[in-house]
């Protein structure tokens, strides 16, 4: 057998088939549709007529079972059911496995279809039983003018009345034709062609031997070659044996007399070239198949290339010449750009895995008697093959078990009042280096403490542990070997292993998986995995002199985080950084590799996050982000599995990567600090909160006011309380004060003997004092300031539950204000003056990464931020509200960063705001022109000078404007005081 | 280079060309076809919580390799610090190539498979796992090494038993 033809036939069956399901299933939906059905049958024909021509009989007589069905069913007009939609797809799966193992050994595989081929007869004659009078004229017609071409053989109707229409009769009109000719007529396909080439040279040939004619030599195999040696000297062929070699005389009579087509016929063919050029012409005209191994040697080299283009890059920068670093500047352009088509020639969009997910979900409900449905979204999102191949199985094993434990039996979702057909619902969407897979189900959802309770009893949780995880994490454990809730063990999944593996398989690309349920409502499994695997982009970090990476898809932010902090946190041995009021476990790099031990905790931190879990890597220095190219690690590190890979940077030296998910396995959480760190997790809101309150009260009312505003309590004698003017003042440490009576602002009369000692607050802010005279001091907490109802009263933030009693929080702007309305504008740069007033900032950027790296920047500085995804957002946010600053990226889709300035330019109500361009590429490849449009542009990954002119300009600001009175004093920007 | 010439000249079935190596005192033969070239001087980046045996990773023109101290395995007290070692570059039987620290290079030479005598069984049992025969020469004795086998040795979870005096630090 020709292998080159075996494998043409391969790949062409394959394609055929890879539609054939779905449309089989389509077919089922819409019995009526006669295109689809068309479609079908010219697949399968196809594969038919291609295997007899290279001899597989097995194969053909599938096929041919499974044609002549389908023919059936089209002569008749016979609608099908799911009965025969079944039969159908047994038949595909018969001639795939068929396929499968030819591609495998290169030869027939020995399987029995026989029995299914019985079955396939069997409905062939049901649905004859079935047809119409109708049905079975336009079948004779059919046959009628297949007749005329009957040399040819077993060739389709459809195939023969194309040929009929091209004017193609004998067998030397097919091979004058060629096979270029033959391919490109719509309703024919390549293997088509090729077996009309190959039984036209047979009758040919065996003509040739009857009338002893002595025919050409020529090659005897190689139809394609023969085809394309007649095409190129079409001029010269054997003319003069045209009409003597006429195979056979019944069909030259045939041919002689110029047949009508019938009207039957002429609808076939219309509606042949709809869906034959579509699926053909294309391919054939544009692309190229190409050894997936060649591409991935590509890969390496151009991997090798990018590596080399490092170390140039550094070389050329540093010789300072002009010349050199320009044309290095192109290779580095060229390079950039030749990495990402090479990538884009592996993407395949992830419908090529999903493809065959309907009908496993339309196996599994025919076979547990429930009703599913499949919706699909962004089947066209692109995936790196590797990557593709790695989650198919994991997909797989998802889909069934939603179709076993996620969707319920059908009386059971009536019970429910929910749709009796249950949903699954498939999206993929991209998402800044990220593809992002949600498969969620509308099924009863997962039994949180069933999974606790069996992950208690099968020891992967104490008794202890189970009492305070979070319902969140208990679902990941899941993802646990072992562990399987489903009642009674299926055939299908239930057998507790499997969703381990699925875990395992994702990661192992890279990807990382979590689970969210609500019971009832149903189950939501999202897959995040990076868009291609060889080159990843990853944080270069220092730690005691050595440099190792950490995926950046790992990486969720930075910290600085001096020794020094109050955010440290030692819990059972295990060092914690308090970060936005939740406690984070922190490992230590440097003890955990063994460099040293009890380091202290100077550094910076790093955040990962796999998923179901966050935690801090604590290294010495942080060196930036760098794309690196992936290598494995040779047989040594299969132990030390924290090791995901290496890489080598632009200096020539190998750098280890970091598998995160390993290395969070090296922190050896105490039981203590672990169970410390759920409870954490539950009381996260509250920690966030948690602040010391001074509460006080007057006239039987109590009132609280936060300690970091207050200086210091004073008791004194009210003889000490002067009066100057029309106020009254108090002496305190060389200064005179203003002294506030909180019971006159509240509208409380009280009389005190000039003999009594009285309770004075002392609220400060930077130089400034003033006495807040209060009756009594109840106490000092350390409470969560949780403000329930606002109140109307301008003196009021609002009312807080303290000790279960009703607390009044005063807003101490208000009260200062009674004495000095401009207190705290003047005092603005000084001190802690950000914690009165928030200044907003309105931040625009389209990379989540960016985002996550300046958001807390930000946030360290007490702004108040607003955020787009581009600059149309912008537009959209600054409609309804004014920033104190606009920091926006450049490069955006939707509307740039230009394009927003200008739109801001053109809007005179944000004429005052300043525009503030942050951006990645240096500053000095900006035109000055464009530089100087903006108040300032800044470097994204520079942290230290991001802070320090973002501070300059809000002082700037701030100084500027008049005094803001809609200030306000926000209680969960006060921290701690004392 | 007498004896390249002469490997190249004269190359018998049952000849056997060896790469002589010293490691501590004692001299080692390596299998030719399984030596690619000896470098010396390549940065290596040591790797934390490796096996013991892996001196760390090498960039060798673009692929990264597993650097192998081969004192260390065969239990001989550390190099001092700053000492200049060769690296020999041999391939495995798995396909993955290895790099094999060792304190000097000697020669190629050409040798009978008869002259070589089985591993005597009075030898360190570490040398025993590793060596396929020894030579007795007029002032040394060469252990031919088999390279598998001391890849095996270096490997955790592969290692025959290692006796403890074979980890020395």
């Amino acid at each position: 057998m020709d292998e080159e033809l075996l494998s043409e036939f391969l790949t062409e069956s394959n394609e055929n088939l890879a539609s054939i399901e779905q449309q089989l299933m389509d077919l089922e939906m819409h019995p009526s549709n006669v295109d689809l059905l068309d479609g079908i049958f010219r697949a399968v024909h196809t594969v038919k007529g291609s295997c007899g021509f290279l001899g597989l009989v097995g194969l053909q007589k599938t096929a041919h079972a499974g044609e002549n069905l389908l023919g059936k069913i089209r002569a008749t007009k016979y609608l099908v059911n799911d009965e025969v939609v079944s039969l159908l797809l047994e038949c595909t799966d018969g001639i795939k496995a068929l396929l499968e193992g030819l591609e495998a050994e290169g030869a027939e595989p020995d399987l029995d279809h026989s029995d299914l081929i019985e079955r396939l007869h069997i409905a062939e004659r049901m649905v004859e039983d079935f047809s119409t009078s109708a049905g079975q004229e336009a079948l004779e017609e059919l046959e009628e003018a297949a007749q005329n071409l009957d040399w040819l053989g077993e060739f389709d109707a459809l195939v023969l009345t194309t040929l009929k229409g091209a004017k193609l009769f004998t067998a030397q009109d097919m091979i004058d034709a060629g096979f270029a000719r033959l391919r490109e007529t719509d309703g024919l396909t390549p293997s088509d062609a090729l077996k009309i080439l190959g039984v036209a040279k047979k009758t040919l040939k065996e003509a040739a031997m009857v009338v002893k004619h002595v025919a050409k030599s020529e090659s005897k195999n190689n139809v394609e070659d023969h085809a394309k040696n007649k095409d190129e000297d079409d001029s010269t062929p054997p003319s003069k044996n045209k009409k003597s070699i006429s195979p056979s005389p019944q069909t030259a009579a045939k041919s002689a007399a110029k047949p009508q087509t019938p009207k039957a016929t002429n609808t076939a063919v219309k509606a042949v070239p709809k869906t034959g050029s579509k699926q053909q012409r294309p391919k054939s005209a544009g692309s190229i198949r190409v050894d997936i191994e060649l591409l991935d040697s590509l890969m390496n080299q151009v991997g090798e290339l990018v590596l080399t283009r490092n170390r140039l890059m550094q070389m050329m920068m540093s010789s300072g010449n002009m010349e050199y670093v320009r044309v290095s500047r192109d290779v580095d352009h060229i390079t950039e750009q030749l990495q990402a088509q090479l990538l884009r020639t592996r993407m395949q969009p992830i419908q090529s895995v999903w493809s065959s997910i309907p009908r496993i979900v339309r196996d599994m409900g025919k076979q547990l008697d429930k009703k599913i449905t499949v919706v699909m979204e962004g089947e066209e999102t692109e995936l790196d093959r590797t990557i593709l191949n790695a989650l198919k199985d994991p997909l797989t094993h998802i889909i069934r078990n939603s179709c076993d434990h996620g969707i319920e039996m059908p009386d059971k979702r009536r019970n429910a009042s929910k749709p009796i057909e249950g949903t699954l619902k498939l999206s993929a969407s991209q998402e800044s280096g990220f593809i992002v897979i949600l498969i969620e189900d509308d099924g009863a959802g997962i039994d949180a403490s069933r999974v606790k309770s069996k992950a208690v009893t099968m020891g992967v949780l104490t008794e202890e542990q189970a009492a305070i995880i979070s319902d969140k994490a208990v679902l990941q454990l899941i993802f646990h070997a072992g562990l399987s809730t489903a009642e009674q063990v299926s055939n299908l999944s239930g057998r507790g292993v499997g969703m381990d593996v699925v875990r395992t398989e994702i990661e192992k690309v890279g990807g990382s998986v979590d689970i969210s349920s609500e019971r009832g409502v149903g189950t939501t499994l999202r897959i995040r995995i990076p868009l291609t695997l060889a080159i990843i982009s990853a944080m270069i970090i220092g730690c005691d002199g050595h440099r190792f990476a950490i995926p950046q898809m790992s990486v969720r932010e930075l910290l600085n985080a001096p020794a020094d902090s109050s955010e440290w946190r030692l819990i059972g041995g295990q060092p914690f950084y308090r970060l936005r009021g939740k406690l984070l476990p922190v490992m230590r790099l440097k003890e955990v590799l063994e460099f040293k031990q009890n380091v202290d905790n100077e550094g910076s931190i790093v955040v990962v996050d796999i998923g179901d879990r966050t935690y801090g890597v604590l290294v010495d220095k942080i060196f930036g982000a760098e794309e690196i190219v992936v290598k494995p690690l040779g047989i040594h590190f299969q132990q030390t599995r924290f090791y995901g890979g290496c890489s080598i940077l632009g200096d020539g030296v190998v750098i280890p990567i970091f598998d995160c998910n390993e290395l969070a396995s090296l922190m050896k959480l105490s039981q203590e600090a672990e169970a410390i760190q759920h409870l954490e997790e539950e009381k996260e809101v509250a920690i966030h909160e948690l602040q010391h309150t001074l509460v006080f009260a007057e006239g039987g009312q109590r009132f609280a006011i936060p300690m970091a505003l207050i200086e210091r309590l004073e008791c004194f004698s009210e003889k000490k309380i002067e009066h100057s003017g029309s106020s009254e003042v108090l002496q305190y440490r060389d200064d005179v004060i203003a002294v506030l009576r909180w019971s006159a602002l509240i509208g409380l009369h009280r009389d005190i003997s000039p003999d009594d000692s009285v309770y004075g607050l002392i609220l400060s802010d930077g130089y400034k004092c003033l006495c807040l005279q209060v009756e009594e001091v109840v106490d000092i907490l350390e409470i969560p300031l949780d403000i329930k109802m606002t109140s109307d009263n301008p003196l009021f933030l609002g009312t807080s539950v303290i000790e279960d009693i009703a607390t009044e929080v005063v807003d101490v702007f208000e009260v200062v204000k009674q004495v000095d309305p401009d207190w705290f504008s003047r005092n603005k740069s000084v001190g802690s003056s950000e914690e009165f007033s928030a200044p907003t900032i309105l931040f625009v950027e389209d990379a989540t990464f960016f985002r996550n790296l300046v958001i807390p920047v930000l946030d360290t500085l007490n702004y108040e931020t607003w955020v787009a995804k581009d600059g149309l957002e912008a537009c959209a946010i600054l409609e309804d509200k004014i920033p104190d600053l606009i920091l926006t990226d450049l490069e955006m889709p939707n509307m740039d960063g230009y394009g927003l300035l200008e739109w801001v330019k053109s809007r005179s109500e944000l004429s005052a705001v300043p525009v503030v361009a942050l951006t990645a590429t240096p500053i000095d490849e900006i035109p000055v022109e464009s530089q100087r449009k903006f108040r300032d542009v800044m470097i994204k990954f520079d942290r230290q000078t991001l802070t320090e002119g973002l501070k300059l300009i809000m002082d700037d600001i701030q100084n500027q404007k008049p005094f803001s009175v809609e200030g306000e004093l926000i209680s969960s920007t006060v921290t701690q005081g004392d | 280079m007498n004896a390249l010439v002469h490997v190249a000249n004269k190359l018998v079935r049952s000849d056997l060309e060896l790469l002589t190596c010293r490691v501590g005192d004692q001299w080692i033969g390596l299998h030719v076809q399984q030596v690619r070239e000896v470098v010396t001087g390549h940065r290596r980046t040591v790797m934390p919580l490796s096996p013991s045996a892996v001196m760390g990773l090498i960039n060798l023109r673009g692929r990264v390799l597993t650097e192998l101290d081969v004192r260390q395995v065969l239990g001989l007290p550390e190099r001092e610090a700053g000492a200049s070692f060769h690296v020999a570059i041999i391939e495995g039987s798995s396909g993955e190539d290895f790099g094999l620290a060792v304190d000097d290079v000697g020669e190629v030479m050409l040798m009978d498979r008869d002259d070589y005598e089985p591993t005597p069984s009075s030898l360190d049992p570490v040398w025993r796992q590793v060596s396929e025969g020894v030579l007795k020469q007029d002032d040394r004795v060469l252990v031919l090494m088999n390279v598998d086998r001391f890849i095996a040795l270096t490997i955790p979870g592969l290692e025959t038993q290692v006796p403890d005096s074979a980890v020395v630090h």
